[in-house]
């Protein structure tokens, strides 16, 4: 009796909570819902800074919109450029629209390069808007002769480009200008627009690629000359091309992967599985936070830009970039690292090898009557006998061997031998 | 210049402004000065209220915030030996020593003392170098920064005491674990093994708690003391003494001053590594310090703070000129200033001459009030450090956990700690130095970067460029001063003996 009165009282409790959970997401209506509730404000970075302004100025403006008046708490969630918060929200955030998130812009671009730590599928996340849109440039110093992208274009001398490193628009701009013909060549490792500029101003470097945002004031104190944009027109940037007029298709493809998040540039998301009517009202009250008048005098103050952008638009946008051509991706992806050596360029010389030393680290072959050394290195030289790939060891004195190199002496990049 | 001096004054002693410098100065000195929490998040959560502020009020709230956090930073890196903040990691090396030998109150007196002095400097130095800013920062490069982070990572030998060889592997082992993470320049990712936690690489405050105040705890429990086992003495004499020690070395708070404003001038370089050049330079140039600091000497604290507090003035000088933050805390700061309508750059040196002054007011006014406050707090705070193990433990143990994890919010960093935390105990235990290793992480990327960027701009000729030559010249000085030294007293030595 004692047992069957002990299941009875589990049975009823876990009816009980069933119960309560259907209560909990179909009968009590978004009004209800979030009265009292508090609502978790993930930001993708550390404090300071864009997003976590943004997210910040949502939390403030954004609960007097929803009906129930929750409260709105912010939790800074910074770590591996935002995919820890992105993670976050797709796997361990509440799926009960009590937690929003401020994620990066490049999330889709991660996720279509499959980066390493990416465990989230944007595809299953409900967008709620974006608050910002945003535009990149590419400026030229005041005391050098590039004045336009014709003039950049028919540049016989390499022009340098400061960036900070890949990933980064200052790197991708130059780089796609890089692989459309120009002759730049790009300067990586410095922090941030501002060194940038003065790295213009010392002469260093002649050019870089910034937000709209942030070289406004270097615009007009430094003579910085815009001759490229990308993203949302600006009123301020009349007359300068927009990237998709000027370069090839390949390079057009590739200007639209760099600026489909430029639309969306401080995006805003909730978890999958909310039920409807709440995620109707918290996308309608991000719309409303957004033309506020409280948040706009604060964001003019600020000096940041606010845009409301649909969040249709950018589950499109994300859907795009999810479905670029795996060849764009390539593209994109080989402007994020060191181009290939041109092997096309290199020495190609055969021969009888008559000499190893350092266990294969050092071989000779003969070369029209001459002696010619080759290093080899383990990881970067490529070496094949027979068509099949070996270790360098198994180069013997006697095969016959052509080496791929800049010249005698040094380090091969292919070695093919018979 | 001197009515925009007198402007800047009267801004921020109108009473509203000085009531938020005193909320500032609180906040900074309680809560800023736990370990872990920086004057970043408190910033971040106070810059919303500069939006109904005018633009002095605004300076005196938010920036009162950091100009002051590194004097009470001070408190726990002396008493319990738990960094503060990044700033006060050399703080410990002297600091903790003399708590444990019962000089507490004299060694925070001596802290808060030459914090202010330090201060004090800094803010003049900005005031001098107000007209020649621009013209001297723009003489810096890629090339001429990195040579001038290699005079940082000659320290090493400096900080590695009678055990070079070992002071050059710690180093070396502190490069090498600031490679974790995705290269910022190249994005290419090193060391590690796929795991998402590392791709940030690891952070300098969970590593520092480990190294230094882990170790003290374990030889804590197992001695069964306090901090300090000997008899506190008259805390009113320590203190009296502590302000006393600042004066009599003043020309080791003008030196130490200098080197944190040179440091802080250094965009990227700031707060983590002024302290222990301070250090480092003490330690090789005052006289007998070989054999005394690290034992509790007080000459060890005094340049440290005299250092990370000058260092703030000099950190203002490429902000205010370029518009380049010091350090990320400064960008926080001024991403708030916008917000009432200051801009870093030109305008500062010009149009808005009076802001600025009110800033160099603000850090001289500000950290004279936080070294009154702190030195009246002294003795009660000097009392913590005669607890009894059984109460001690767990309150740094709390400290210390609370601290890595505030940082980031990620448990992962406090699985650092415990295991930096063991390293540690091991390297003191076999009596090798830890703050190479230290500086090797902080300075690493530093260097890397800037050596990446002059050897794309210049190829290997960018080491021929004078101001690198110069600045060569001044590191073989640097170097080669005290060894010439030892050589001079070593013979003197024989000579007496003789």
């Amino acid at each position: 009796m004692k047992k069957f009165s002990g299941s009875l009282a589990l049975g009823s409790l876990i009816a009980g909570i069933a119960a309560w959970g259907v209560a909990d997401t179909q009968t009590v209506n978004a009004q209800g819902f979030y009265k009292g509730k508090t609502i978790k404000m993930i930001v993708r970075s550390a404090p300071g800074g864009g997003y976590d302004f943004y997210g910040r100025l949502l939390a403030r403006h954004m609960p007097k919109f929803i009906p129930g008046k929750p409260k709105m708490i912010v939790i800074n969630m910074p770590g591996a450029g935002g995919i820890v918060a992105a993670n976050y929200m797709a796997n361990r955030a509440k799926k009960n629209g009590t937690e929003i998130a401020i994620l990066t812009r490049e999330l889709a671009l991660a996720q279509r390069t499959k980066a390493v730590g990416v465990k989230y599928d944007l595809s299953k996340l409900s967008a709620i808007g974006s608050a910002a849109s945003s535009t990149f440039l590419v400026v030229m110093g005041k005391n050098q002769p590039i004045r336009s992208l014709k003039q950049l274009k028919a540049s016989k001398k390499t022009i340098l480009f400061a960036a900070t490193g890949p990933g980064s628009g200052s790197y991708q701009y130059p780089a796609l200008l890089k692989q459309d013909g120009f002759n730049v060549k790009i300067i990586s490792g410095f922090s941030g627009g501002q060194n940038r500029f003065l790295a213009i101003e010392r002469g260093d470097v002649q050019g870089t690629a910034n937000s709209y945002e942030s070289t406004s004031k270097a615009i007009k104190e430094l003579g910085l000359i815009p001759i490229l944009y990308n993203g949302a027109p600006h009123p301020a940037l009349k007359g300068v091309p927009h990237v998709g007029t000027e370069l090839s298709s390949q390079g057009k493809a590739l200007a639209a992967l760099l600026g489909a998040p430029l639309a969306a540039g401080r995006p805003f998301f909730t978890t999958g599985g909310v039920p409807a009517d709440r995620l109707k009202t918290l996308r309608a009250a991000f719309k409303s936070a957004l033309h506020d008048k409280d948040l706009l005098r604060e964001s003019k103050r600020a000096k940041r830009n606010v845009a409301w952008t649909a969040p249709a638009l950018m589950t499109k946008i994300n859907a795009e970039i999810l479905g670029a051509s795996d060849k764009v991706i390539a593209l994109y992806k080989s402007g994020a690292k060191k181009p290939k050596k041109d092997l096309s360029k290199f020495a190609k010389h055969s021969g009888k090898v008559t000499k190893i030393k350092r266990k294969g680290r050092r071989i000779w072959i003969d070369y029209k009557g001459k002696e010619v050394m080759a290093k080899v290195s383990g990881s970067r030289t490529k070496v094949t006998l027979n068509g099949k790939k070996v270790k360098r060891k198994k180069i013997k004195v006697g095969m016959t061997c052509k080496f791929t190199y800049p010249k005698p002496g040094k380090e091969a990049a292919k070695i093919d031998c018979k | 210049m001197i009515d925009a001096a007198l402007e800047g004054l009267y801004g921020i002693l109108q009473w509203k402004a000085l009531l938020l410098m005193m909320v500032g100065i609180v906040i900074s000195s309680t809560l800023v000065a736990m370990p872990g929490i920086g004057s970043k998040t408190a910033i971040a959560l106070l810059l919303p209220i500069a939006f109904v502020l005018n633009q002095f009020e605004a300076i005196c709230l938010i920036m009162s915030v950091w100009a002051v956090s590194n004097t009470a930073n001070s408190i726990t890196s002396i008493l319990f030996s738990v960094p503060g903040g990044g700033g006060s990691q050399a703080t410990i090396m002297d600091g903790y020593p003399m708590a444990k030998k019962g000089e507490a109150a004299r060694a925070l007196a001596a802290a808060f003392t030459s914090s202010a002095i330090g201060g004090i400097i800094g803010a003049m130095v900005l005031l001098v170098a107000i007209p020649i800013l621009r013209p001297l920062v723009l003489l810096l490069g890629p090339p001429e920064f990195f040579m001038l982070v290699m005079v940082g990572i000659a320290m090493v030998g400096a900080l590695s005491g009678k055990a070079p060889v070992k002071g050059i592997i710690a180093g070396g082992l502190g490069l090498v674990i600031s490679m974790v993470g995705v290269h910022m320049i190249t994005g290419l990712h090193r060391f590690t093994f796929d795991q998402i936690y590392l791709l940030d690489g690891l952070k300098l405050i969970p590593v520092t708690i480990g190294l230094f105040a882990i170790p003290e705890l374990i030889y804590m429990g197992v001695k069964g003391t306090g901090i300090s086992d000997l008899p506190l003495g008259d805390l009113g004499k320590g203190r009296r003494q502590g302000i006393k020690d600042a004066f009599t070395h003043r020309w080791l708070v003008l030196r130490s001053s200098l080197i944190g404003v040179w440091v802080g001038i250094i965009p990227g370089l700031g707060s983590a590594v002024a302290d222990w050049f301070a250090y480092g330079s003490a330690k090789q140039t005052c006289e007998g310090a070989r054999e005394t600091f690290g034992k509790g000497d007080v000459r060890g604290v005094i340049a440290v703070d005299a250092a990370t507090n000058a260092k703030e003035g000099g950190s203002l000088i490429p902000t205010l000129a370029f518009g380049i933050p010091g350090s990320s805390t400064l960008a926080l700061i001024f991403g708030g200033l916008i917000i009432v309508g200051i801009t870093p750059g030109r305008d500062m040196l010009t149009k808005d001459l009076h802001l600025t002054f009110s800033m160099i007011w603000l850090l001289i006014i500000g950290t004279i009030i936080t070294s009154i406050l702190c030195l009246a707090f002294t003795r009660q705070l000097a009392m913590a450090s005669k607890l009894r193990p059984s109460l001690m433990i767990p309150i740094i143990l709390a400290m210390a956990v609370i601290g890595s994890f505030a940082a980031s919010s990620r448990f992962e960093d406090v699985i650092i700690m415990f295991a930096f935390g063991t390293i540690g105990y091991f390297m003191r235990a076999a009596g090798w130095p830890r703050p190479p290793l230290l500086l090797g992480l902080v300075l690493g990327p530093i260097a890397e970067r800037h050596m990446w960027t002059s050897v794309q701009l210049f190829g290997a000729d960018f080491l021929l460029r004078p101001g690198v030559l110069i600045i060569f010249a001044i590191l073989v000085v640097c170097v080669c001063y005290p060894m010439f030294q030892d050589r001079n007293s070593k013979l003197r030595a024989q000579e007496t003996e003789a």
